[in-house]
């Protein structure tokens, strides 16, 4: 039998281990984090039936511009489907190649024509997303902003009604919502 | 009566309230038990719902990371008091949010990734996936604590447990009121019924107070008053009458409780006894008994009373006036329904005269039992005007009467066969007309349904005007005595049925031979008829010629009685004779007085005819060997002789054979023959005929030459049984064959001196023309020479032969080496045969003993032979080799016309030459081989021939070796 002393030492290091784990994990890269959020977000909103050209046709993930994820995007997605499309993660130029994407992400590279880009995807049905400040408040649909350690959500409802896309609200409870702004202001 | 324990009012209250009490508590508890066994499965089912949809509101929650969201969900669950803990983990297990902040995380589980709700302790843990479209994406814990529970149920059962109080109150005054309704006309009719059982008056009724059960009831048990009230009355009315009764009885009576105690006398035994009720109390009846009885009575009273069962007994009592009289005593116990005695009732009866008389009539019959005893016979004595009848006790038994129908004179006739009655009826009219006594016999049936057979005598007493008055008669049972004259009866008539039916015919005659039986057979056989065949008249049946010596036979038999047996011809209804034969045994009464013949005739034609048929031919057979000319002898399988026929003496020269019978047929032979003899026995013996020619000696010692053959006798059961030697004296034949033989020997001799010189002149004269120089006549005289070489050779063989049969060849035996003898042989032949090549292959250096001129002779006679015979071969061999019998065997094969199986056999026999086609053109006389087999048999060998016609032959002898 194990002596008294030598038990409370062992649970205690039990203990330590499991608070350990998630500590680590939380200290994921942050594209690695927004890689798993733009799959994440395939789950709440509903896209229109038009948005895909044919039944089969493949769930796009769309990066235009420069790819800030690395190989994390491909891993999350690797082997996933949503209603039958099979996940895919494409690489766009323009924002005419990029109509063909179910969500966009913007990096910054972007960020001088943003408002050029937004403005041709606006009725488009293409989920735009970006971690570039005040994404939402340009007519970005979800703005992925960074709050001290964390990643906060920022949506623009209006942009995705003239999307025809409904975000479920569980995940509008979780953000921040936002509004177009005067786009005149530059 | 008993005291009443419990009011029925209390009964029926009491009934109602047990009943609501245990349908409540049924109710109760079923209803609890029900929500324990399915608190658990309620419980998860409330619990899954509300986790489903906390674990559905964290998904966003959790997908974006936002614990602060979770947190607001979970906090949702303060309502549920029994939820003590919840919390979220995301998909690796981490720790995400839980409820409340304050937990203690030791309270919540280290490894969440479980699904579905366990019982653990008294808390029920949940594990809820949160599931993001297809994915896990974490999971939700959901504590419960089931202590919750056991409040509830506290609470159920207080209400459970007033409800339950209450309504057995209700209950109880709801019932008290209502049961009266029942229990009160009960209770009335109860009073009534104590009331006249404790008064005993029936006259009192129920008051029917409903018109239910109850109410019937109620008049039932009055009209049972009613009913009661009377039978009352008519027992006191029976009882008055029995008494009455019972005191005017001629017996004394008396009635015991169930010990024996005596409650009651009648009157008539006061007044016998002169004794007062008072007197009789507690066991006085005692002091009316005699002393002398008194003991006794006592006990056996006591016993009967104490076991049951009636008693009986004879004893005096003592009157009023104090003198004894006898009374027959018997008391009967009386049984109640259940069968145990409640009472004794006894009575006396008073049996002094009765007793008186049976005494006296005791000492008058006695006597006659005596007399009767003594005779086995029963005796009877009947009034034919009274009609009265008596019958001592051993009538009674033979005839199996009744009491009664002893007591009148027609009852024993009912007893008596019905054939015979009449019978008997007659007989016994018979008799008192002519005043004559009685002597009859016939069968009674007795009380067992036996049939048994009586003689009676007996004689009537007739008044002067031929009207009977009495009759006395003796019976005797005489049943024995007709079942053995029946049997008897029964056998011999079992007996004639018998005779009659066998297909033997029998016959019995007298001391005097009269004949006085045939049986049936007899009569259908000869078709006559007992007026014809009885006496001597059967005589007639039998053939003439047989009659005389029949009648002759049984007249003898007669005179010295003794049995007999002959056979005649016996003519049959259609006048057929057939052979008979007839066997009769004399017959003697048990004093050993001659009666007579019993005898049968059997048909034994087939039989004869076959003897007949058998002795025709036996004498055939023996007219045949006796006219033979040959001896024919019979012998016993060891050689003895056992007959010979008239020839056969005559050819052995015996007088007389009988000195000869069983002697050895063996010694009629001289020395050499004997095993020739043997041998031919040997052969018939085991079934074939034995052959064989010898001398035999007569008995009066002259030679004969005999040619014999044996020949098997088979016995009915196919083994040989005995032999037959036929032999025939052929003497005559040897010696003209010895004449001849002589005669070739002198001329071949005689011949030879001649042939011999006229051989030396040819060649003197040969020499001379060559000489001369007259060849034509130098050849002629060469083929002449020839001519004579031949010639010499011819007379040498026929010489050689001579000596062989006579055995006078003579022999030069020496060691010599075979090859080189060979050698001088092939080299001879070889001069003389241009065309065949004789090929050796000979063993090395075999050195044999003999006569080597006379062995070179058989190989040149083989070799000439085989040359001769094969005209278109180019070669014969000659080899020899020693075989595993130690003998130097000499083969000469040619490749010509060869032999048949039949020829292989004769070709060594004297002047035999094989006269197939192709043979006849060799010249010669057929002795060479005959020479040969004399020469190697005198040298103790063999020789043989292997052929096949057509391919050629082997010519083969062997020489035994050292």
């Amino acid at each position: 039998m194990l002596k008294p002393g030598l038990l409370r030492s062992l649970s205690f290091g039990l203990l330590l281990a499991a608070w350990l784990q998630p500590l680590a994990q939380g200290q994921m890269p942050e594209y690695q984090v927004k890689a798993v959020f733009l799959y994440n977000f395939s789950q709440f909103v509903h896209w229109p039936d038009s948005a895909f050209a044919e039944e089969d046709a493949p769930f796009v993930i769309g990066i235009l511009g420069r790819d800030p994820f690395g190989s994390y995007l491909r891993e999350t997605i690797s082997g996933e489907t949503i209603n039958n499309h099979a996940l895919v993660v494409r690489h766009f130029q323009t924002p005419e190649e990029a109509n063909a994407s179910q969500i966009l992400f913007i990096g910054e590279s972007d960020k001088d024509r943003m408002r050029e880009i937004l403005g041709k995807l606006k009725h488009e049905h293409v989920l735009t997303v970006s971690d570039m400040e005040g994404f939402g408040q340009m007519g970005g649909t979800i703005e992925l902003a960074r709050e001290k350690n964390k990643i906060r959500l920022k949506i623009n409802q209006e942009a995705a009604k003239n999307k025809q896309m409904d975000i479920s609200p569980k995940l509008l409870r979780l953000a921040e919502i936002v509004s177009t702004e005067n786009s005149n202001q530059r | 009566m008993n005291q009443i324990q419990e009011p029925i009012q209390h009964k029926i209250t009491r009934a109602i309230l047990i009943t609501s009490t245990i349908v409540l508590l049924l109710t109760g508890l079923t209803y609890l038990v029900f929500e324990f066994i399915t608190f658990r499965e309620s419980t998860v089912e409330r619990m899954s719902v509300l986790g489903e949809v906390i674990a559905n509101n964290s998904t966003a929650a959790l997908a974006f990371e936002s614990p602060e969201e979770a947190y607001e969900i979970l906090s949702a669950l303060r309502a549920q008091e029994y939820i003590v803990a919840a919390a979220l983990f995301d998909e690796h297990g981490g720790l995400f949010s839980k409820f409340p902040a304050t937990l203690d995380s030791t309270f919540l589980p280290t490894e969440p990734n479980k699904t579905g709700y366990f019982f653990r302790d008294r808390y029920l843990h949940g594990y809820q996936p949160v599931v993001l479209g297809e994915k896990r994406i974490g999971t939700l814990y959901l504590n419960y604590d089931t202590r919750i529970l056991s409040r509830q149920f506290r609470f159920f059962g207080l209400v459970a447990l007033s409800v339950f109080i209450f309504s057995l109150m209700l209950a109880y005054v709801l019932s008290s009121q209502l049961q009266k309704k029942i229990s009160r006309p009960i209770v009335a009719l109860a009073d009534v019924a104590s009331s006249i059982s404790r008064r005993k008056d029936y006259s009192v009724r129920g008051v029917k107070q409903s018109e239910d059960e109850i109410g019937l009831l109620t008049d039932a048990f009055n009209q049972m008053l009613a009913q009661i009230e009377q039978q009352n009355l008519a027992l006191q009315e029976s009882e008055k009458r029995f008494r009455t009764l019972a005191d005017n009885i001629a017996q004394l009576a008396w009635i015991t409780d169930k010990t024996g105690y005596i409650t009651w006398f009648n009157k008539r035994w006061f007044d016998y006894t002169g004794t007062t009720p008072a007197a009789m109390d507690k066991y006085g009846w005692r002091n009316v008994h005699h002393p002398d009885h008194k003991e006794r009575v006592v006990e056996g009273y006591k016993r009967a009373m104490r076991e049951g069962y009636i008693w009986e007994d004879t004893f005096p009592l003592r009157s009023s006036d104090g003198n004894y009289r006898w009374f027959l005593t018997r008391a009967v116990p009386i049984h109640d329904e259940q069968g145990s005695i409640i009472h004794w009732f006894g009575t006396n009866t008073d049996i002094t005269e009765l007793l008186e008389a049976e005494k006296r009539l005791q000492e008058a019959s006695d006597n006659l039992t005596l007399a009767t005893e003594a005779s086995r016979l029963g005796w009877g004595t009947w009034d034919f005007r009274t009609g009265e009848a008596q019958w001592d006790e051993r009538a009674r038994q033979i005839l199996g009467l009744s009491q009664t129908a002893a007591t009148t004179s027609d009852g024993w006739l009912s007893y008596v066969h019905p054939e015979d009655r009449e019978f008997i009826r007659q007989h016994v009219e018979d008799c008192i007309a002519s005043r004559q006594s009685f002597d009859m016999e016939y069968r009674i049936t007795n009380e067992h349904g036996e049939i048994r057979f009586i003689h009676a005598t007996g004689a009537f007493e007739v008044a002067p005007d031929g009207t009977p008055i009495k009759g006395t008669g003796l019976v005797r049972d005489i049943t024995e005595q007709k079942q053995a004259e029946e049997a008897l009866r029964k056998s011999e008539e079992y007996y004639k049925t018998m005779t009659d039916n066998t297909p033997v015919m029998t016959w019995i005659s007298q001391p005097d031979a009269l004949c006085t039986y045939l049986n049936k057979q007899w009569y259908e056989y000869t078709g006559q008829t007992p007026e014809t065949g009885l006496g001597f008249g059967w005589l007639g049946a039998i053939h003439p010629d047989d009659a005389g010596m029949t009648e002759k036979v049984l007249l003898k038999a007669t005179d010295e009685q003794a049995p007999f047996s002959l056979e005649f011809r016996l003519k049959d209804r259609e006048g057929n004779y057939r052979w008979h034969i007839d066997t009769g045994f004399p017959k003697f009464d048990e004093q050993g007085v001659f009666e007579g013949f019993i005898g049968s005739v059997i048909d034994i034609h087939e039989r004869k005819i076959a003897e007949e048929r058998l002795r025709e031919s036996e004498e055939f057979s023996r007219t045949l060997l006796e006219s033979s000319p040959d001896c024919v002898a019979a012998l016993d399988l060891t050689g003895m002789l056992l007959s010979i026929n008239p020839q056969g003496l005559i050819m052995l020269e015996i007088d007389s054979f009988e000195k000869y019978y069983k002697q050895s047929w063996f010694d009629v032979w001289m020395d050499e023959h004997q095993q020739e003899a043997y041998k031919a026995l040997d052969n018939a013996r085991n079934g074939k005929i034995g052959h064989f020619q010898g001398v035999a000696q007569t008995f009066k010692g002259a030679s004969k030459w005999l040619d014999v053959l044996i020949a098997p006798v088979h016995g009915a059961g196919g083994e040989v049984e005995r032999l037959v030697a036929v032999s025939r004296d052929i003497s005559k034949l040897k010696e003209l064959e010895q004449q001849k033989d002589d005669f070739i020997g002198i001329a071949s001799h005689e011949l030879k001196t001649p042939v011999t010189s006229i051989k030396a002149y040819t060649q003197v004269l040969h020499n001379r023309f060559e000489q001369s120089e007259d060849q034509l006549s130098a050849d002629m005289l060469m083929k002449m020479d020839t001519q004579l070489d031949k010639l010499t050779k011819l007379i040498t063989d026929l010489l050689d032969v001579t000596k062989i049969e006579q055995g006078r060849l003579q022999f030069r035996m020496e060691e010599f080496d075979f090859n080189e003898l060979i050698n001088d042989v092939v080299e001879d032949i070889q001069r003389t045969a241009d065309r065949h090549q004789v090929v050796q292959k000979l063993v090395k250096n075999p050195k044999v003993v003999g006569d080597r001129d006379r062995i070179g002779q058989v190989i040149t006679n083989f070799l000439t032979n085989a040359i001769k015979y094969s005209p278109k071969a180019n070669k014969v061999v000659v080899s020899t080799s020693i075989n595993s019998r130690n003998e130097l065997v000499v083969s000469v094969q040619d490749f010509g016309l060869g032999l048949s199986e039949e020829e292989k056999v004769k070709v060594f026999e004297r002047f035999y030459r094989v006269g197939d086609p192709g043979y006849e053109t060799y010249p010669g006389l057929g002795l060479g081989l005959f020479i040969s087999t004399g020469i190697v048999h005198r040298h103790n060998g063999r020789i043989w021939v292997e052929s096949e016609k057509g391919v050629g032959s082997t010519f083969s002898f062997s020489l035994p070796l050292g």
